[in-house]
């Protein structure tokens, strides 16, 4: 069988990627915004009897080798010359899409034109004459629709069919390339000399475009109204605030919530019940019920009450990202991100952070200066991620019943505010350097894929169901075990544990917090090794006792018995003070060897738990005492 | 008797959690990311 390897290549935000994973069936990244990908990747089929690798490659603009994307690009394609060189572009913007091409053109790669999105070209009036396109460049052009299947397989029949051997530059692109060649060898200066060459390039693009493609009674632009509203200087940012308003109604309010609720009462209800009675009528020692009871299904289903929360969010910030709203973020955001430091375009990887930090610290790796990456390293995990998540809406729902998504709104919020404030402080004094500028390309709004926007919640809702079922189960019976034993055995007095001894150690640096029991102690701690922990601890902790005791009388359930426990032991006040600092202090330890590999130094990740730790003890002493002041 | 074989059990299910935890550290995964990909090579992340 013969094998053929096809790359990718195009500018931003053309469908490469999509493209990618209709051939391929992998999960990459895709998104309506420009600077998806920003590694290669590789993936594999096989048709027509042919052993085909295809690899994704980022989209760049131009192949100057200038930035990072840029050199991936070119040193794949010079150096492992693969067979057939596809270069998707967006037909209704060809103009600009051929630069790229003409460049490459002029290093003697040979391309495979693939016009894609054909859907909107004709939507725009567009029409492509593809026969003189192929004959004015001298390559192969063939049209798709990234999302259509049809469209996938007749790109793989012409990979399968088309030997690029029998393509040569057309006269034209020979005639081009003598000339950028001519100037090259004047003695010109290197920027008059590039002026030049771009010159010439639009020129050839231009007899190009005039001589294949024809539009039709320009359609009104759509894009363009919802961006006089959307992204226009007054009304941006409150839509912007509203916006992300209604994807927090939608989560913790209308639809997420609902369906957590739901979970919980079964988990805390038939399903610990009949657990519980199983158990009984097999005659299991009642430490053993106590372990899966308390331990497992307290710790881990006390996490997994959330899932639904998780993919209700997960789907909603994926849907925007596939509309292009995005982007459009990036540059209302600039403005605010500029006075920290920062720029709109730093937005992206800390909006990754509402997902988890760690892919959102490795993101940071896309800008541009290291003032930039440093800063949005630290800042980072400050924000609410999908494990503090079942913190903020277990606390809210258990003690401001009726406001429970305004809460965790004003929660995530705060997150927000305090990596703004950190970044500034971090931008005055720790980093110094100029801010870089930025450009981003505003895609047009598109109505989400749903199929990509599916995949991508279910990728990673599994991945939180996964982390459930492993470190917090194995984290459940840990705290289940520290929670239960002494250096006696097992005790039946969980204040004398072990747990209880480290949590009163940590306890005493909350006194004036309001929440110094050795319980919340021993979830800080825990909470460091994996933030869902915190729940768990709870669910073991406040979950626990009455039912092993006395499983007869269990008639309340689980929930309500952590709940009356959970009651007694934080007052609103101190709940509130307790969830500002699980919202700001010390990352997990995963994110903090994240930082630590991604700054290359065990300083700034030492410095980044200890300062966070320090910010949210005193932001949360702050509320707790500024609370009481004022009567709460 | 019950109460071995639950053990037993429990005792398999941590060993399989304490490998994925040990698998994804050495293969530098995270299961956050999303599943289909290794971080450092995953699509945002990865240069
Ligand atoms: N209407 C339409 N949308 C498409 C088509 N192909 C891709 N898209 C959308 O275009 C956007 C960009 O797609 P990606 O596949 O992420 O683009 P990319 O070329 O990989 O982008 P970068 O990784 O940033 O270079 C997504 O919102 C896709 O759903 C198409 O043929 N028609
Ligand atoms: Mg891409």
């Amino acid at each position: 069988m013969s094998s053929l390897a096809v790359a990718l290549t195009g500018n931003p935000n053309t469908g490469k990627s999509t493209i990618f994973n209709e051939l391929t069936g992998a999960r990459q990244k895709i998104g309506n915004w420009p600077g998806v990908t920003v590694d290669k990747k590789i993936g594999y089929l096989s048709h027509q009897g042919r052993n085909i690798s295809v690899v994704d490659l980022p989209g760049t603009y131009s192949v100057n080798a200038r930035s990072p994307e840029e050199k991936i690009v070119i040193d794949y394609l010079l150096n492992e010359k693969p067979d057939l060189v596809v270069d998707v572009l967006d037909s209704s913007n060809l103009e600009r899409n051929l630069y790229l091409t003409i460049q490459l053109l002029e290093q003697g790669i040979p391309l495979l034109l693939d016009l894609n999105m054909q859907d909107e070209a004709k939507r725009h009036g567009i029409r492509v004459d593809t026969e003189k396109l192929g004959a004015a460049l001298g390559m192969p052009v063939v049209e798709t629709t990234a999302r259509s299947r049809s469209s996938i397989k007749t790109l793989l029949d012409v990979f399968t069919s088309t030997m690029m051997e029998k393509y040569q530059p057309s006269e034209k692109v020979r005639a081009h390339i003598a000339r950028v060649e001519g100037l090259r060898a004047g003695n010109l200066a290197a920027d008059a000399l590039e002026e030049k060459i771009i010159e010439e390039r639009y020129a050839f693009i231009d007899s190009v475009v005039s001589e294949c493609v024809s539009v039709a009674g320009a359609s009104s632009d759509l894009t363009e109204k919802i961006d006089a509203v959307l992204a226009n200087g007054w009304t941006a940012l409150p839509l912007f605030l509203v916006m992300l308003y209604a994807v927090f109604q939608i989560t913790f309010e209308w639809i997420g919530q609902p369906m957590a609720d739901a979970l919980d009462d079964f988990i805390g209800g038939p399903l610990t019940e009949s657990v519980t009675a199983t158990l009984e009528s097999w005659e299991v020692a009642d430490w053993m019920q106590s372990l899966i009871v308390d331990g497992v299904i307290g710790g881990v289903g006390g996490v997994l009450t959330f899932v639904p929360l998780i993919f209700v969010l997960f789907f909603c910030l994926s849907f925007l990202d596939g509309t292009g709203y995005m982007a459009r973020v990036a540059f209302i955001t600039d403005p605010i991100m500029r006075r920290v430091g920062l720029t709109g375009k730093g937005i992206m990887p800390l909006m990754m952070g509402f997902g988890c930090a760690v892919p959102a610290i490795m993101g940071a790796r896309t800008l541009d200066s290291e003032k930039d990456r440093m800063t949005s390293i630290l800042v980072t995990p400050f924000l609410t991620c999908g494990a503090k998540l079942p913190i903020m809406a277990l606390f809210a729902a258990m003690f401001f019943p009726d406001n429970a998504a305004n809460v965790v709104f004003a929660m995530y919020i705060l997150g927000v505010i305090m990596a703004i404030i950190a970044a500034k402080l971090l931008g005055g004094t720790v980093f110094q350097e100029k801010g870089s500028t930025f450009l981003l390309e505003l895609p047009p709004y598109r109505i989400p894929d749903m199929k990509t926007v599916l995949l991508e919640t279910w990728d990673k809702g599994k991945g939180y169901l996964i982390k459930a079922g492993t470190i917090i189960f194995a984290m459940s019976v840990l705290i289940w075990f520290l929670g239960n034993f002494n250096f006696n055995g097992m005790t039946e007095e969980m204040n004398e544990s072990f747990l209880a001894a480290l949590g009163t150690g940590m306890s005493k640096l909350f006194i004036f917090h309001g929440f110094d029991t050795w319980e919340a102690g021993a979830a800080v701690i825990t909470g460091i090794l994996a933030k869902e922990s915190v729940v768990s601890t709870m669910g073991i902790l406040y979950g626990v006792g009455e039912i092993s005791a006395e499983a007869e009388d269990a008639v309340e359930t689980a929930a309500t018995l952590m709940q009356s426990g959970m009651a007694t032991a934080f007052t609103t006040m101190s709940a509130v003070a307790f969830m500002v600092f699980s919202q700001l202090y010390t990352p997990c330890v995963t994110a903090l060897g994240t930082i630590k590999k991604e700054t290359g130094s065990w300083k700034w990740m030492g410095f980044s738990a200890a300062y966070m730790f320090a910010i949210a003890w005193v932001v949360s002493l702050l509320v707790y005492q500024g609370g009481r002041l004022m009567g709460f | 008797m019950a109460t071995y074989i639950l053990g037993a059990v429990l005792v398999v299910a941590l060993i399989a959690a304490g490998r994925h935890i040990y698998r994804n550290f050495a293969d530098d995964k995270h299961d956050c990311c999303g599943t289909e990909m290794n971080c450092t090579k995953c699509p945002h992340c990865g240069k």
